[in-house]
């Protein structure tokens, strides 16, 4: 039980100290930064050992449900929660040697985005899930304008422009659930959105879509993701393209699925609004990065794209699709993560930010050069890699929902993708004469990288362990009820087509 | 329908025209305030019961307001001052560097 | 053209939400026990917390999670302007004011700390509270700086002084939490811990409430006296 108020409140505490820790306890610091980031992650898989087969529920300051917070862990949150300290744990071992100055502010601000982060997933409070968004959004706009460049401060502003919008209409969606309900409890919405008139349900669904939407970067709502992803610090736009979209993802679809029945939904049309919203995103991201000449903003493209398959898969609204969804966001954040570090290493090496001059990197960086390879072939899709695991469980899904058009899209992106990272890896692998730079590149950067790359391994041959606790998701993200359940201690879990 | 409604429906409108319409950063910032307060005018609406009183409860009220609507108020505005903080701050840094405060001259990351 | 665009959305956005007031404001099928909750605090919350103010008794008690989080987002912005603004000096002001303003300046902060720490520790009998109690902190420090100015020497230590005192606000807050697990309950209780709830409408009463005020006070106070601070060097 206690773990899962510990999950949020260790990072928390992480980063309220850190300012004493980097004052009178400077020798310790980098154990006391790896040691948070490690702590969190194995009070994460502990979490989800306990959540995958009972769903726990915590009150916080002990008062009933409704009354207070609680926290509500299913398996999908826990998941996504132990999918949240893996990436970041990784990322903090990636920026123990990537960045160097403003480290104080630099590990505070991250510490605090990963509790939002897993506040986010592990709350069963709609305001408290407001206060978690802000934190997330927040932390998220300033990282960008780490670097305090030109770009990066204009990136920002317009990520900020954006967000500060997007969590207006959300508060204005919540009041409007607050007072048609008099409820803020997720579990006990369940029920209570039952009685909300379909007009006004509309309204706030058309809110939330664009207020979560322009978060996770939906197409005609996309304009900041490949600027913010772009001039933000390697580490940090492995951590935003990640899984900080995929958890505003979470959000919509946690707030979705709670105040419409899937009954409601397909009557009104929704599977198609995803499905196809989730087409054009996927086309506009291929797309656009097919003709981008800077390597970072040609990944936060990608990142666009790939929301685009996970939003296929998430409007069947069947489990088939959610499952092939849920499995994409974990490769995805995983090989995103590997492509940016590794990109961030190319251009620390090389002092540029366009693909042309990257041209020959691989002769003096084999190592970063042969996972950037892999990862690349491996988020296009190709055979052995899990990438092409959870697009075909994606495929599969699609087409068995008659979805005939999403599906052969799936197949067309990945060939434009196919096209375009082999653009990248051909350039690096071409002979040049002269050496590019002599800045030496330090052996620990690339070890992060490495070490998330193996996970493919894994991810790829033992998909069916993943699976199975995937496929406990849907139970409790499509049968509400089942959400509802958990308030009530129950240990039946109403089937999916039971 | 009362008033005080019509009053949110108009500045969270106004808002978003201020928005939309300026390219002046510093504009752009009033409107996502007048959006935000419009939404503090909401909730402290909500709350509103006729002749009720204030949620402090010295001796037994017949009819107080509802507490929830004020709390969460609260919130809502610190986390929009900490916002327009950051805004700001970033109004300074941007005009500093650009030496204007037009959004359309300021845009050189674009696609 | 775009002007034309825009006042269409703006105008769909203003029809949509009249008719979505409208709907919650007249509600006709679903006549529902929705106001159950705010009934519950009202019935019980004296009782349960202690507080009588029950703004206070549910910011601070059942949904203490939630005035956590807004404590973090203000520590964040705090970090995040400390971290964003320059560093080097820059000249802010050198306005010499008649001997008026500086005399009443000086006569007036005691009052204004006065009345500061009454706000933070009558927070859960009064209106008022961490927060405002923590603004009111943060102006005398405002104050001070504009009629004073700023002496760039001892600037840069006293605000490091200031976040030290910002983070110990946080920590204390999440150590009281911490304390109701120690004591065999959960995060934040407050009287299910056993934290002595008093006798309702005294100071000294309402558990774990008048900590967590004076230590959001205490965060709120310093860390919007730092995001002035770092402003104002801003040209």
């Amino acid at each position: 039980m206690i773990t899962a108020i510990s999950l949020v409140v260790v990072p928390l505490l992480a980063g309220f100290s850190f300012l004493f820790i980097d004052k009178y306890l400077a020798k310790f610091r980098k154990l006391f930064i790896l040691g948070t980031g490690l702590i969190t992650l194995l009070l994460s898989i502990n979490l989800l050992i306990q959540v995958s087969n009972h769903p726990l529920i915590y009150n916080l300051g002990n008062w009933k449900e409704g009354i207070g917070i609680s926290l509500i862990i299913d398996p999908l949150g826990g998941i996504l929660a132990v999918l949240i300290a893996f990436i970041s744990f990784i990322i903090i071992a990636y920026s123990l040697s990537y960045i160097k100055n403003h480290q104080l502010k630099y590990y505070t601000l991250l510490f605090l985005l990963i509790a939002g982060m897993l506040g986010m997933v592990l709350t069963g409070d709609l305001f408290n899930l407001y206060v978690f968004f802000e934190i997330t959004s927040i932390i998220s706009y300033v990282l960008v304008a780490f670097n305090k460049e030109d770009i990066s401060f204009e990136a920002s502003f317009k990520y900020m422009i954006i967000g500060s919008i997007s969590g207006i209409l959300i508060l204005l969606a919540i009041i409007l659930i607050y007072q048609s309900t008099g409820t803020l409890n997720l579990a006990q919405l369940v029920i209570a959105a039952r009685n909300i008139p379909i007009q006004l349900k509309k309204v706030i669904a058309v809110l939330i879509l664009i207020g979560f939407g322009a978060k996770f970067a939906v197409v005609p709502l996309h304009t900041w993701l490949p600027d913010a992803h772009s001039t933000a610090p390697s580490p940090i736009s492995a951590l935003l393209s990640g899984v900080v979209i995929k958890v505003f993802l979470y959000a919509l679809l946690r707030v979705l699925f709670i105040l419409f029945r899937i009954e409601e939904l397909l009557a009104l049309d929704f599977n198609n609004l995803f499905v196809y919203s989730g087409v054009i995103t996927l086309f506009t991201g291929h797309l656009l990065a097919y003709r981008q000449d800077k390597l970072k903003r040609l990944l936060a493209y990608s990142s666009i794209a790939q929301i685009g398959y996970i939003l296929i898969g998430v409007g069947l609204f069947n489990a088939a699709g959610l499952e092939g969804a849920i499995y994409h966001v974990i490769n995805h954040a995983v090989v995103k993560g590997v492509l940016f570090m590794t990109a961030g290493i190319f251009i620390l090496k090389s002092k540029k930010k366009n693909i042309a001059d990257l041209k020959g990197i691989a002769y003096q960086l084999p190592l970063s050069s042969f996972i950037f390879t892999i990862s690349a072939l491996n988020i296009v899709g190709l055979p052995p890699f899990n990438s092409f695991i959870s697009k075909w469980l994606l495929l599969h899904a699609a087409l068995k929902a008659d979805f005939i058009i999403p599906a052969s899209s799936i197949l067309i992106g990945s060939l434009i993708s196919l096209s375009y990272y082999l653009r990248i890896i051909t350039l690096l692998y071409s002979k040049v004469k002269e050496e590019l730079t002599s800045i030496k590149v330090p052996y620990q950067l690339q070890l992060a990288p490495l070490l998330l790359s193996l996970f493919y391994l894994p991810l790829a041959l033992f998909p069916n362990f993943l699976l199975l606790l995937i496929k406990k998701a849907p139970l409790f993200l499509l049968k509400t009820i089942n959400y509802y359940n958990i308030l009530l201690g129950g240990e039946e879990w109403i089937g999916l087509f039971g | 329908m009362q008033f005080i409604y019509l009053v949110v429906i108009i500045l969270f409108c106004l808002g978003l025209y201020t928005i939309l319409m300026n390219t002046n950063l510093i504009k752009i910032i009033i409107g996502i305030n007048i959006m935000d307060s419009s939404l503090v005018l909401l909730l402290v609406a909500l709350s509103y019961k006729p002749a009720g009183t204030a949620p402090i409860i010295d001796k037994p009220y017949s009819v107080i307001v509802d507490p929830i609507p004020q709390a969460l108020a609260l919130t809502a505005i610190v986390i929009g001052a900490s916002i327009t903080a950051l805004m700001l701050l970033l109004t300074i840094k941007l005009h500093r560097n650009y030496n204007t405060l037009d959004i359309s001259e300021i845009r050189r990351l674009r696609g | 053209m775009r002007r034309i665009y825009i006042l269409a959305l703006i105008l769909i956005l203003a029809s949509l939400l009249f008719f979505t007031f409208y709907d919650l404001l007249h509600p006709t099928e679903f006549e529902t026990d929705k106001t159950q909750i705010s009934d519950y605090y009202i019935e019980h919350g004296v009782k349960e917390t202690g507080a009588i103010n029950l703004v206070t008794a549910i910011l601070f008690d059942y949904r203490a999670f939630d005035t956590l989080g807004e404590a973090t987002v203000i520590f964040i912005a705090v970090s995040a302007i400390s971290l964003l603004a320059t560093k080097e000096r820059v000249l802010v002001s050198n306005t010499n004011f008649s001997p008026i303003v500086y005399q009443g300046i000086s006569f007036i902060i005691p009052f204004l700390y006065i009345l500061a720490f009454y706000l933070i520790f009558y927070g859960h009998l009064s209106p008022g509270g961490g927060f405002t109690g923590g603004v009111v902190i943060a102006t005398t420090f405002v104050l001070l700086k504009m009629t004073f100015g700023i002496r760039y020497s001892r600037e840069e230590k006293s605000l490091q002084r200031r976040s030290l005192i910002e983070s110990c606000g946080a920590i204390g807050f999440i150590i009281v939490g911490i304390l109701g697990i120690v004591r065999g309950d959960s995060f934040l209780a407050n009287g299910q811990a056993g934290f002595d709830l008093g006798v309702a409408g005294q100071l000294l009463s309402a558990g774990i409430i008048p900590i967590l005020n004076l230590f959001t006070g205490i965060k709120v106070g310093s860390g919007l006296a730092i995001i002035f601070h770092r402003l104002v060097r801003e040209e």
